[in-house]
């Protein structure tokens, strides 16, 4: 019973949270098995049980129902799948504020202010703009599309208007 | 009046927008914006925002020019 939020604090003290251990959740595995310390700080939310094993007992327990390591490979693969959905989620996002930081960049240098918005006024291309930021095209395009749905730009063949400059710069701000 | 211009002519401003927490300085639309436009973004009411712009301008100069912001600066 209980819940069990596992941190990470980094340079500066500031705390990351890795995950939270609900019931019926294994945690902290990894220093079972690897005999190492689990480098992360573990805080009861609420009031938690927990049970524990250690490594002897566990691989003992492992030799006569392998059905348990079989279990454990599946656990382990849960969470390996959730990171990297976490770090892809990540890594576009990245990319996403890399093409604001650029848009908001060139806004400043050639913007003009017309009743929609900031104009770029120049032929920006969304090949141009994709070299410039390192990304694809393809990647341009989709990240495009989806802020003007959201009014944040209204591209047009090459001239691109900022209609919502404040909603892209809280955006490169992490805000 | 932009906002770029604003800082420029009186950087006394910059105080109040970090008092109020909002992003206009080194912001990429500074020569764009106009006070009218940054109150309508942050939800804030023109005057209260000039108001609080004439206060701190005035207390920096020591009562030796009179500034007023009207609408249309």
């Amino acid at each position: 019973m209980g819940l069990i939020k596992l941190t990470k604090f980094h340079e500066q003290g500031k705390a990351v949270v890795v995950r939270f251990i609900k019931p019926g959740e294994l945690t902290a595995a990894i220093a079972v098995f690897k005999e190492s310390l689990y480098p992360v700080t573990a805080e009861a939310v609420s009031h938690s049980e927990l049970v524990g094993w250690d490594k002897q007992g566990m691989v003992a327990l492992m030799a006569e129902y392998p059905q348990l390591a079989v279990n454990m490979l599946g656990v382990a693969f849960d969470r390996l799948q959730d990171l990297q959905a976490r770090y892809l989620e990540l890594f576009a996002e990245q990319v996403e504020q890399r093409i604001a930081r650029a848009l908001l960049r060139i806004m400043r240098q050639s913007g003009r202010k017309t009743n929609e918005g900031i104009l770029i006024d120049f032929p920006l291309s969304r090949q141009g703009l994709a070299d410039y930021t390192g990304t694809t095209v393809y990647t341009v395009s989709r990240v495009l599309s989806a802020w003007e749905k959201k009014g944040w730009v209204i591209s047009r063949r090459e001239r691109i208007t900022v209609s919502d400059p404040h909603a892209l710069v809280l955006f490169t701000e992490n805000r | 009046m932009t906002i770029k211009e604003l800082l420029e002519h009186h950087p006394i401003s910059i105080k109040v927008f970090i008092k109020r927490k909002m992003l206009c300085v080194g912001c990429p639309t500074e020569s764009y914006h106009t006070l009218e436009d940054v109150a309508k973004i942050y939800g804030v009411a023109l005057g209260t925002l000039m108001e609080s712009l004439q206060e701190a301008i005035q207390t920096t100069m020591h009562g030796s020019t009179s500034v007023k912001f009207t609408e249309r600066s």
